[in-house]
C-alpha cells in the first residue's frame, strides 16, 4: 500500500511557549482509517490543523512525498481536507451550494467544473435537495454532512475529521458513520467516540499530553484496559461486555 | 434554534421577486437617491414616490403590514437627527426629513423582503462591489443568528441562577456576559478563518453568477425609471 501521510518527529509549541505536540511519528496508508483518541487537551485538534499547515511546527509532515512547507500550502490544503468539529465554523457561506463551491473556486476550476462537482458531491452524500438551503437552518446531522461535502468535493488524498459524531443524535450519528464507511479516502479521525473508532478505524493513535502513548491495531489498543485507563479513556462497552452482543 | 430570518417573505413568488436582483438593487438605490434629493416642501413628489413604492409593494404580495412595521425601525434614528435640526432652528425641515427618511427606508425594506439575501450578495459581487465588503455582509448574514443564539444561551444561564436581588449588581453580570460573548466571537472568527484557509482561501472572494436579464427585467426597469424620472422633472413638464 502506498503511503499517503508520513509524520516524522513533529513538534509544535503555541506562541506562548507551551508545548502542544512532542516528537510525533506515524504514517497512514491509502484507504486506511486512523483514529486519534486521548483526553481533552491532548493535542488532537492541534495535530489535525498541523497536517494541512494551518499550524506550523518543527519536524517533517509529508503528504504523498510533498513536504508541508510555506511555499506549497495551497497544494497541501487541497490534498488534506479538514472537517472542523463545529460545522458553524466550517459552513460560513449563506447557502450550502456556495459553501461546497468555496473550496472548488479557490482551486481555480472553471465555473462548469465547479457546478458539476458540487452537484456530484452533494448527490454522493444524499444532500442533493440541500443545495439552495441556508446552512443556518439545517439540523446538526445535516450540517456535519454538508461540512464533509465541502471537503470531499475538493478530492483530497486524506480527510482529517475532528469529532465527527459529537453532538449528534443516534440516528444522525449512524448515518454519518455509514457515510464515512462508504468514503474510501484515507482518514484520520480525532474523537472521543470509541465505539465509532472501533467500527471505522484500522489503527489507533493514543495521544496524551502531546505525545503518542500508543499506536497500533484498533482492537489491540482498545482492548488494553490498563493502557486505556492510564490515558483517561475506557475500553468500549462492546469489547468489555461482548456477551451482551 | 432558529430565531427567524432577515429576509422573511423573500421566498414567495411574485413579479417583483422574480426580477433580477441587480436590477432591483440599482433601481431601488436610484429611487433612494431621488427621494433623498427631493426639494424641501415638495410634498407632491413625496406622494408620487410613495405611490410608486406602494404599487411595487402590492405587486410583491408581501404583507403591507410587515413592510410598514419594518420601516418604523429606523424612526428612532431619524428622530434623533430631527431633534438636532430643531436645535438649529430649522424646524421647517423636520417633516420633510422624516418623510424622506421613511420613504427611503420603505424602499429598502421592500428590496430586502423581495430578494433572498444570498442573491443580493451575488448581485453586489457582480456589480463589482469590493469582494471584502460582500464577504463581510455575507458573514453578517450567516452569523448574526449564531451569535444571537449564543447570547440567548448566556442570558438563560444567567436567569437560571438569578433569584432577584440588587439590580445594580446585574449590570456587572451583563458586562461579563457581553465580554464573554466578545471572546467567544473572536475565537469563532479565528476558527472560521482557519477553516477558510483549509479550503484554499487566499484573500480573494470568488463567486459564480448565473444571473441573466430577462424581458421582464427590461420592462420593469423602463416603467420604473419613467415613473421616478417623471416625478423628478415634473415641475419642468
Amino acid at each position: 500500500m502506498t503511503r499517503v501521510l508520513e509524520v516524522k518527529d513533529f513538534n509544535f509549541s503555541y506562541p506562548d511557549g507551551r508545548s502542544a505536540l512532542k516528537g510525533l511519528s506515524f504514517d497512514i496508508s491509502s484507504g486506511e482509517t486512523v483514529a486519534v483518541i486521548g483526553p481533552n487537551g491532548a493535542g488532537k485538534t492541534t495535530l489535525l490543523l498541523a497536517l494541512n499547515g494551518i499550524l506550523r511546527g518543527k519536524g517533517s509532515i509529508k503528504v504523498e512525498d510533498l513536504e508541508v512547507s510555506g511555499s506549497n500550502l495551497k497544494e497541501i490544503r487541497k490534498r488534506v481536507g479538514v472537517v472542523f468539529q463545529d460545522p458553524d465554523d466550517q459552513l460560513f457561506c449563506p447557502t450550502v451550494n456556495e459553501d461546497v463551491m468555496f473550496g472548488l473556486l479557490n482551486l481555480g476550476l472553471s465555473d462548469e467544473d465547479v457546478q458539476r462537482k458540487t452537484i456530484e458531491t452533494l448527490k454522493i452524500l444524499e444532500l442533493e435537495e440541500f443545495g439552495e438551503l441556508l446552512s443556518h437552518h439545517l439540523s446538526a446531522g445535516e450540517k456535519k454532512r454538508v461540512a464533509l461535502a465541502t471537503v470531499l468535493a475538493m478530492e483530497p488524498d486524506i480527510i482529517a475529521l475532528d469529532e465527527p459524531t459529537a453532538n449528534l443524535d443516534p440516528r444522525s450519528r449512524r448515518h454519518l458513520i455509514e457515510t464515512l464507511k462508504n468514503i474510501k479516502h484515507a482518514k484520520i479521525i480525532a474523537t472521543h467516540d470509541l465505539e465509532m473508532a472501533l467500527e471505522l478505524a484500522d489503527r489507533v493513535i493514543v495521544l496524551n499530553k502531546g505525545k503518542i502513548a500508543a499506536f497500533g491495531r484498533v482492537k489491540d489498543i482498545l482492548e488494553n484496559a490498563k493502557l486505556m485507563e492510564e490515558n483517561a479513556l475506557e475500553v468500549p462497552l462492546s469489547l468489555k461486555y461482548p456477551e451482551k452482543n | 434554534m432558529g430565531y427567524g430570518y432577515i429576509d422573511r417573505y423573500s421566498n414567495i413568488k411574485s413579479p417583483v421577486h422574480a426580477l433580477d436582483p441587480r436590477v432591483k438593487i440599482i433601481l431601488f438605490m436610484l429611487l433612494v437617491v431621488f427621494i433623498v434629493t427631493t426639494g424641501d416642501g415638495d410634498f407632491a413628489a413625496c406622494l408620487f414616490y410613495f405611490i410608486i413604492i406602494f404599487t411595487a409593494a402590492l405587486l410583491s404580495r408581501v404583507p403591507l403590514r410587515y413592510i410598514f412595521k419594518r420601516s418604523l425601525a429606523v424612526l428612532p434614528f431619524v428622530l434623533l437627527v430631527a431633534v438636532f435640526s430643531l436645535l438649529n432652528g430649522k424646524h421647517e425641515f423636520l417633516l420633510n426629513m422624516l418623510i424622506r427618511a421613511w420613504l427611503a427606508i420603505l424602499a429598502l425594506v421592500l428590496l430586502s423582503s423581495t430578494t433572498k439575501f444570498p442573491l443580493i450578495l451575488k448581485a453586489l459581487a457582480t456589480l463589482k462591489v469590493p469582494g471584502i465588503l460582500v464577504l463581510l455582509l455575507s458573514f453578517m448574514y450567516r452569523y448574526i443568528f449564531v451569535l444571537l443564539e449564543e447570547a440567548v444561551r448566556a442570558e438563560t444561564a444567567h436567569r437560571a441562577r438569578y433569584f432577584g436581588g440588587r439590580v445594580l449588581r446585574q449590570f456587572r453580570v451583563f458586562g461579563h456576559i457581553i465580554g464573554h460573548l466578545f471572546i467567544r466571537t473572536y475565537e469563532r472568527g479565528e476558527r472560521i478563518y482557519q477553516s477558510m484557509l483549509s479550503r484554499g482561501f487566499d484573500g480573494s472572494a470568488r463567486v459564480i453568477s448565473k444571473l441573466k436579464l430577462k424581458t421582464a427585467d427590461y420592462l420593469f426597469s423602463a416603467i420604473f425609471l419613467a415613473a421616478v424620472i417623471a416625478v423628478k422633472i415634473k415641475d419642468h413638464l
